[in-house]
């Protein structure tokens, strides 16, 4: 009779944990919500140096990213000396890319959206897709770990609309910056297609942004991208021109 | 014997009617055959030929691109190639050594781009006029006359992306890291009349090396040997894997009879070529054979008279024989002189077909517009022997039956 009493008590008080700990998960809804605060913005310029390394070389290239909102965005590239004037628009939809080798504007479409940009592990079509998790998924808080010294929830996101590129997302949500440090994105069959770490965060005004990206796309063997931002600033007047075709051409 | 020979030939002149026709057969077949023959080995060997000037004698290209070459890895490319190839000039037997780069682009005109691939090429100017003869194929324009800047393209792609001489059209390739690689280039001329340069594009080493973002490396290095003739070929590759002047780490050596592609497209051909050639003399065979045997056995009665007269039944065997190698000779000598004369002209002329039946027909393989046959003593010694050999054959059952015939039976059945 004692044993059983005390197989009682165990189960009780283990139930009870259990209970606690996802009383203690927070709603989906509201971490997705702190995220986008963070990385959503009016207006944004960067200086931008992407690292791509793969198993035979790494390249670097530094360049100029502004962005307006979700829908728009425009980049400039610096260096190296072949690329230098290249640049890229984005306009809801459509994403445009001038090359002043070819002096020419050219609209990106179809299969093309999906290759590298520059070869790096960031697709056209990432550039494309301001995510906005909110309004874009439906999640559920799986559980609580910790990922580099750090606690995070872990958070399981579905795609309202399976047509997103990537419409599955496992993510590790840090608990005090409320930033995806670690994402696994997977296509609709379940395959894992990328990795994206965020990291060197630094707080700028009132939102936690990271300084540091990692992608790796999980199809090209031992290749992996890194973006390391500088001199972030938002809420800045940034000249409508910029946002318009004709600036591609400008020299 | 002699009596044999005397009577063999009075029975020839006897009926000439019936020699003749014979005759004509053995002509007839004889003259398919070298005509066939001589067709068949001529756009087979045009094939081999622009094959092995396409790819090299012999290939060097990186192990890991051997080994992935189907995913065509533009990474996987050949580091210093120029000096590499300097290196490989200076074997004896080399005749000329050319760095190649090849890569799918998107071609287009207008501001979309879009979905017109083709496969651009960039190699030395002296390899595209001197292996290639590129200038011959010209079907409209000029070659290439600088260094940068310009293209030309294959007719079919032209066709395809709207695009001719003189207008400016953008080749969007990738780099060897996988980056768009954007090439202007003005159209300096089309090619055509080669199913393989149909859907192919044509710039600098230079250009296409910007576009490959490559430098001084190469996909290809395309090695000559004084012919491509296997055994000079082999010769070669066996000098240039023995030599110790330069390293060949990590690259495969591959002579153009051991490609794999090529061996895969060159047994099929020689396959039909082969089924071809067994069709038309199995045809003309029979055709001989049937005509023969008409003949002997028409002459039953008096194969039983000259029985009956003492010659005996290996007589009668060499008698008939013997017409019929009389008769072999004779037509085998006019019709593969006819099939000669034919053989000269396709030689020198060719058959044109249509760039569509023969883009269809060769689906990317190096296959002209313009079929050109080849003459030489082998198919005239085949065609004539085969025809004389149609012929004896074509008696010798017939008269060995009717020389076991009872010259009794044998000569009731002449009335």
């Amino acid at each position: 009779m004692k044993r059983w009493l005390v197989c009682f008590w165990v189960v009780v008080v283990c139930a009870g944990w259990v209970t606690a700990e996802e009383a203690a998960l927070p709603a989906a809804a509201d971490l997705l919500r702190e995220m986008d605060r963070n990385l959503q913005f009016d207006t944004r310029k960067s200086t931008t140096t992407m690292q791509v390394i793969d198993r035979r070389r790494t390249r670097e290239y530094r360049m100029v990213v502004y962005g307006r909102g979700l829908d728009e965005a425009a980049v400039e590239y610096l260096s190296p000396a072949r690329d230098r004037g290249t640049r890229m628009l984005k306009q809801k939809d459509n994403l445009w890319l001038y090359m002043p080798r070819a002096e020419r504007v050219q609209r990106i479409s179809g299969h093309m959206l999906r290759q590298g940009m520059m070869g790096s592990d960031v697709s056209y079509e990432d550039m494309m897709d301001g995510v906005n998790f909110l309004e874009q998924y439906e999640a559920e808080v799986l559980d609580s770990e910790t990922l580099e010294d750090r606690p995070v929830w872990r958070v399981k996101a579905t795609a309202k609309d399976e047509t997103v590129t990537y419409p599955k997302r496992m993510i590790w949500v840090d608990k005090e910056k409320y930033l995806p440090v670690r994402q696994e994105l997977y296509a609709l069959s379940g395959m894992l297609l990328k990795t994206w770490t965020m990291s060197e965060v630094e707080q700028i005004d009132t939102r936690n942004v990271p300084t540091r990206m990692e992608i790796s796309d999980q199809l090209r063997e031992g290749s992996k991208t890194v973006l390391k931002m500088e001199d972030i600033s938002f809420g800045i007047d940034i000249e409508d021109e910029i946002f318009s075709l004709r600036w591609l051409e400008r020299r | 014997m002699m009596v044999w020979i005397k009577l063999c030939l009075r029975n020839l002149m006897r009926n000439t009617r019936r020699t003749l026709l014979t005759a004509c057969i053995v002509v007839v077949g004889t003259f398919v055959i070298t005509l066939a023959d001589s067709w068949s080995t001529g756009v087979f060997g045009g094939i081999m030929e622009r094959f092995t000037a396409a790819s090299g004698h012999i290939l060097l290209v990186t192990e890991e691109f051997h080994a992935r070459r189907s995913l065509h890895p533009l990474y996987e490319n050949i580091p210093g190639a120029d000096a590499l190839a300097e290196k490989l000039r200076e074997i004896p037997g080399v005749v000329s050594v050319d760095p190649r780069i090849r890569s799918s682009v998107i071609v287009t005109i207008g501001e979309e781009i879009g979905d017109d691939v083709a496969m651009l090429m960039g190699a030395p100017d002296r390899w595209y006029r001197e292996r290639m003869e590129m200038e011959e194929l010209l079907y409209d324009g000029t070659w290439l006359s600088r260094d940068q800047g310009e293209v030309v393209l294959g007719r079919r792609i032209a066709r395809q992306v709207g695009a001719g001489v003189g207008d400016d059209v953008l080749l969007l390739g990738q780099t060897q890291d996988g980056a768009m690689s954007p090439l202007r280039a003005t159209v300096a001329g089309i090619v055509g009349g080669d199913a393989m340069l149909e859907m192919q594009a044509y710039v600098s080493l230079e250009d296409m090396r910007w576009v490959a973002d490559m430098e001084d490396a190469a996909l290809e290095l395309l090695v000559y040997a004084r012919s491509r003739r296997r055994q000079d070929v082999a010769a070669l590759y066996d000098k240039i894997r023995d030599q110790e002047l330069v390293a060949l780490d990590g690259l495969a050596v591959i002579p153009w009879y051991e490609d794999e592609t090529f061996a895969g497209i060159m047994s099929i051909m020689e396959g039909m070529r082969r089924m071809i050639a067994a069709l038309m003399i199995l045809v003309t065979a029979l055709a001989i054979f049937n005509t023969m045997t008409v003949s002997v056995m028409e002459r039953t009665g008096e194969i039983g008279v000259l029985r009956a007269m003492g010659m005996t039944r290996m007589g009668v065997m060499g008698m008939t024989v013997f017409e019929a190698f009389v008769i072999g000779v004779l037509g085998g000598v006019a019709g593969t002189g006819l099939g000669s004369i034919g053989a000269a002209y396709l030689q020198k002329y060719g058959v044109t077909l249509s760039a569509d039946l023969v883009d269809r027909m060769g689906a990317g393989m190096p296959i002209q517009t313009t079929l050109y046959g080849e003459w030489n003593v082998r198919i005239v010694l085949h065609a004539f022997l085969l025809g004389v050999a149609m012929a004896i054959i074509g008696v010798w059952i017939p008269a060995y039956r009717a020389g076991r015939v009872a010259p009794v039976i044998a000569m009731r059945n002449r009335h």
